[in-house]
């Protein structure tokens, strides 16, 4: 059984923001404009540093971080939300009971509250399309190929080298969550 | 009325009653909701179609189409493609074509013209109208009051039949945004390097994976059409930008804000507003100084070593009226020799030869001693640079030592003044001095192009033309023709106003609607109405109109103006080629034709633009001129079968794109340069006599078409409040097709570059008060036509408009930045279309001279808290 992770080279990131926009639109996750809420599984970040004119903008797409630790399947009352055999933190809709413990419980913002439908939502990897052997749409679609998906436990598996060879990172690891998301080349 | 209320009354006339499902399932996250009620039912055909997209240029990609929906997008599997577009092509299917407010019927006008209100109206109503219209023009012998204006040539149904219909009819045609976008750029390019090389240049098209050092001015790239490298849009270019990237390219962006690209750039200059100029010249000051140009490139392929006259700046030529160069070898005065021969001719810095009893310097002299004016510390002072003058010596050396290798743009967005001619020459005689055309890494034109022609049918597939009087000249874009009328006319009389190369000449039409010689308007694939500079008086100019119809597919500001709106197919609606050269990020040049194809059925009333007017040339008794026109692929196969190509469009629909391969091969000389000295032009000798040393030109003595280019500065903000008004694109934007468009519209995607406030420098910011959020009022307060010779209008001035603020570090503090094309004014767009400032109301309308720009730029602001 593999154990799937994501690395982003943030090299390769060109900003397109094209990893929010599939997400959104092939998850059939609604508009801003249609219910006045901003629902997305992707957050991007961008912070900017520095003063005039020595001043920088960083960029990363950020989502739900499938922690190995995962506090908010901890938290989960019902066991909606629990970590499933490859590693992904899956989420059954059907036992939600609307009790948002866990988008308080998640320090990485992964999730939001869906009020038409009751129940909480966040990147679930695309498990539907991993387990028919396909990639996340983020990273089929990512204009710079700078998402790779995979096994971490093999050792020799793209997501896995990005971590050895490029020195992927998680973010605020001291959080202690064991994300299994990482970014290489954080500038 | 309230703004709500209007979009909700639009939307009632639109697709789907307000607050339904629309067209989307609301159950996001739902596993159940892969499938919507819709797909769920039917037949479950599910079928990968080949089309193109058309929110920036026309990437070649696929849809996936179950059950009569499009579900899924991605790019064609060819270069530099390879399987991926971008986010707006998303954007496009999910907020365009699928959007709920989405146009399906007919409309008519029932409020005042901008107020919003229609009711549906019949087709057979709109027809009869337009008909009757164009038809008693014609009948009192002017058709040409009748204009159609189209924007953008990948969203426009099929440009060539629009120019077409207009030849048939004789009404007017313009494509009246393409001056704004790039007609200056062409001009210049046309004047500088002769009109075959024109285009390629004004696309940036370049050997990129190759370039080592490449300066890009004035441009967010991934927001603009023309990405330097590819000559496709930003889906293709970041393929190969990457590739360079990983190839060692250093990449400098010189722009007023830190854009995307800039914050994904080594290094970023802020410059401000107005003064490229400076910042070029600069730069070939070092590059001749420490002798870092490329002396055989400059006596070969450019006019640099041709003679001028000390006494009067005019070209020195002999006899037979050659120009005329020096000869070390025999010590005389030689006639230029064509391109390609350096012979033993001398470019002679800082020499003066005497040629009879004439003195004359090389043109190279004449711009040296122009670029003297402009060491590095004058540099960082005109250009309030935040650096050491060191900076440009650094600039200069990093291009010269590693040239020909290197690239200098000089952009598209974020300049655009009434100096802006002048800024292209020097960026181009900068780019001779280096010596990278056509050379690895260097500016590169592609080899093999499609010659397709533009399918007009001819006698005797249709009966003789009628006006048989009407001259026909070369219209925008290459191969189209033009009616010569207003946008031309200037173009062709002795001597010329304008170069022919300008794409349209905006305040012509706007004056001629003031006369009443323009009366009517159809416009597509565009929003002019707040696109072109200076709104108040372009809707004064609309307002006077007796007939406005507008077509598109959601709402926007024009269509608000209009008295009929045609629901016009989208682009995944609809069948036309597109054939073009990309060079990949596999080091290859890629001739490629693809087919834009219908894949999903029209929704209500919608139809095709060719249609419409092939309906009116029936009611206007024309219809021989249109009835056997097959626009789906009958027009397509004729353009293919001029090319030669051994493929039909039925072919490309259903098979996909056809690509030629080619290696890169690098030769100046692969066509004759068409420019009066037939090598490329420092001096220019259009300019001069066409110009400049022309008394009966309207430029006569201008030093904005001076033929050595010079620095002109810009009318300045005066003030601790005033500020120059710049816009510029977000990279997940374009055009009008991106605008009013739910997903790339949303707050989400912006991360962290707002679109609707206006930017302001932190320390800028702190002076006057401001906090993030806060609300400023604005108010035009420049160029006035006293501080500038060529405001042509200046209704902008005092225009205001409230907007909160965003403070940044990335902005050069000359400036108050705002995203193109926000604060729209209809009421029927997303009310976050309608926030923020608008630009183009904030800009006086000034013109350019020769080159035509409008200085889409060029505006100064006065900002005041609350
Ligand atoms: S799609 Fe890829 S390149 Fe574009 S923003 Fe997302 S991670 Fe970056
Ligand atoms: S990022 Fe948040 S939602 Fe995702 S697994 Fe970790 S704690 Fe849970
Ligand atoms: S780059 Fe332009 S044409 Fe290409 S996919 Fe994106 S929006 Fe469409």
């Amino acid at each position: 059984m593999p154990r799937y992770g994501m690395a982003v080279d943030l090299k390769k990131c060109v900003r397109c923001r094209t990893c929010y926009i599939t997400c959104k639109v092939l998850h059939n996750i609604p508009s801003q404009f249609d219910n006045g809420r901003k629902y997305t599984r992707v957050k991007l970040i961008e912070p900017e540093a520095g003063k005039y004119p020595a001043v920088r903008r960083f960029f990363y797409p950020s989502h739900c971080m499938h922690c190995d630790d995962a506090p908010c399947v901890t938290v989960c009352p019902t066991g909606a939300s629990f970590k499933d055999k490859d590693g992904i933190i899956s989420f059954d809709p059907k036992k939600c009971i609307g009790c948002r413990y866990c988008i308080l419980a998640c320090p990485y913002d992964a999730r939001y509250f869906n009020h038409e439908t009751g129940i909480v939502d966040k990147c679930d990897f695309c498990e539907d399309k991993v387990r028919q052997g396909k990639e996340p749409y983020c990273v089929e679609k990512c204009i710079g190929h700078a998402i790779t998906f995979g096994d971490l436990d093999d050792p020799n598996s793209e997501v896995s080298r990005m971590i050895t060879e490029a020195g992927a990172v998680a973010l605020s690891p001291q959080l202690g969550t064991k994300p299994k998301v990482f970014y290489g080349n954080m500038r | 009325m309230g703004s709500k209320l209007s979009r909700r009354s639009f939307l009632k006339l639109t697709g789907v009653a307000v607050g339904s499902g629309l067209a989307y399932s609301k159950f996001g996250g739902l596993k159940l909701s892969a499938l919507s009620p819709a797909e769920a039912t039917g037949t479950d055909d599910e079928k990968w179609k080949h089309t193109a997209c058309a929110l920036c240029l026309m990437c070649p990609m696929q849809v996936k189409v179950k059950n009569g929906k499009i579900v899924d997008v991605r790019g064609e599997d060819i270069y530099p493609w390879k399987g991926r577009v971008c986010a707006k092509a998303y954007g496009g299917i999910w907020g365009r074509v699928y959007a709920p407010d989405r146009i399906i019927y007919p409309l008519k006008r029932v409020g005042k013209r901008g107020e919003g209100k229609f009711v549906r109206c019949s087709w057979d109503e709109v027809i009869t109208n337009f008909s009757k219209k164009l038809k008693e023009y014609m009948d009192e012998g002017h058709p040409e009051a009748f204009e159609i204006w189209w924007g953008c040539p990948v969203q426009a149904d099929n440009m060539y039949f629009l120019h077409y219909f207009s030849r048939i009819m004789g009404c007017s045609i313009s494509y009246m945004h393409g001056q704004i976008c790039f007609g200056d750029h062409t001009s210049e390019k046309s004047v500088t390097f002769g009109g075959s090389r024109a285009g390629d240049l004004v696309n940036g098209t370049a050997d990129y994976i190759n370039t080592k050092y490449a300066v890009i001015a004035a441009q967010n790239f991934p927001g603009t059409v023309f990405a330097p490298g590819t000559q496709c849009g930003a889906s293709a270019f970041w393929p190969v930008y990457l590739k360079a990237k990983e190839n060692g390219m250093r990449h400098l962006s010189v722009d007023p804000k830190l854009t995307d690209s800039g914050a994904l750039a080594n290094e970023w200059i802020p410059i401000k507003p107005g003064t490229d100029g400076a910042f070029a010249y600069g730069v070939a000051n070092v590059l001749i100084k420490e002798k870092l140009y490329d002396e055989d490139f400059l006596l070969k392929y450019t006019n640099a070593p041709q003679l001028i006259r000390v006494d009067t700046k005019q070209a020195m030529k002999d006899d037979a009226g050659k120009y005329l160069a020096w000869d070390s070898a025999s010590n005389s005065a030689i006639p230029l020799p064509p391109a390609d021969q350096r012979g033993n001719l001398s470019l002679g810095i800082g020499k003066t030869y005497t040629v009879g009893d004439v003195q004359c310097k090389t043109a190279l002299t004449l711009y040296a001693e122009e670029s003297e004016k402009y060491p590095p510390e004058k540099v960082i002072e005109i250009c309030e640079l935040p650096f050491l003058p060191d900076k440009i010596v650094e600039i200069a050396r990093n291009l010269g030592n590693n040239k020909p290798a290197v690239l200098f743009y000089p952009g598209f967005t974020t300049g655009r003044y009434t100096n802006w001619f002048q800024v292209l020459r020097i960026y181009s005689c900068v780019n001779m001095l280096l010596g990278n055309i056509e050379r690895p890494g260097g500016w590169y034109f592609p080899k093999h192009k499609f010659n397709t022609g533009t399918g007009w049918p001819e006698p005797p597939e249709v009966p003789e033309y009628p006006n048989p009087d009407l001259k026909v000249v070369p219209g925008p874009w290459g191969n189209l023709m033009s009616v010569e009328l207003l946008d031309k006319a200037p173009c062709y009389k002795e001597p010329r106003d304008f170069h022919p190369a300008t794409v349209a000449l905006p305040w012509d039409h706007f004056t001629a609607m003031q006369e009443g010689k323009v009366k009517a308007l159809f416009s597509t694939a565009e929003n002019s109405a707040i696109t072109q500079v200076n709104t108040d008086y372009v809707y004064d100019c609309l307002n006077k109109l007796e007939m406005i119809v507008v077509g598109d597919q959601l709402p926007k500001d024009f269509i608000e103006m209009a008295d009929y709106v045609l629901p016009e197919a989208a682009y995944v609606e609809r069948n036309q080629l597109f054939t073009f050269s990309a060079l990949g990020q596999d080091g290859q040049e890629h001739a490629t034709a693809i087919m834009r194809s219908r894949t999903i059925e029209l929704p209500g009333e919608v139809k095709t633009v060719t249609w419409f007017f092939t309906e009116v040339s029936k009611r206007i008794g024309l219809g021989a001129y249109f009835e056997n026109i097959d626009t789906d692929y009958g027009w397509w196969n004729k353009m293919l079968k001029h090319a030669k190509l051994p493929v039909t469009a039925e072919e490309l629909v259903e098979n996909g794109p056809y690509v030629e391969k080619y290696p890169m091969t690098y030769d100046v000389m692969f066509k004759p340069i068409e420019t009066r000295s037939g090598r490329f032009e420092m001096y220019s000798n259009e300019l001069a006599e066409e110009c400049y040393f022309n008394e009966k030109s309207i430029w006569y003595e201008s030093q904005y078409i001076y033929p050595v280019p010079c620095h002109i500065p810009i009318a300045e903000p005066k003030g601790k409040d005033e500020f120059y008004l710049v816009s510029g694109k977000a990279s997940w934007h374009q055009k009008s097709a991106t605008q009013n468009n739910r997903y790339l519209m949303e707050d989400e995607i912006e991360g962290g570059c707002p679109f609707s406030p206006l930017y302001i420098n932190a320390e800028r910011a702190s002076e006057l008060g401001l906090k993030e959020g806060d609300m400023v009022e604005v108010e035009c307060v420049g160029p006035t036509k006293q501080e500038e010779p060529h405001v042509f209008d200046d209704s902008a001035i005092g225009y205001k408009q409230k907007v909160r603020v965003h403070i940044t570090e990335g902005l050069h503090p000359s400036v108050a930045f705002t995203h193109f094309a926000a604060g729209h004014k209809a009421k029927s767009m997303l009310p976050k279309a309608r926030e923020g400032v608008l630009h183009s109301a904030f800009v006086p309308l000034t013109v350019e001279p020769y080159g035509g720009g409008c200085g889409k730029n060029y505006s100064i602001v006065r900002l005041r808290k609350g």
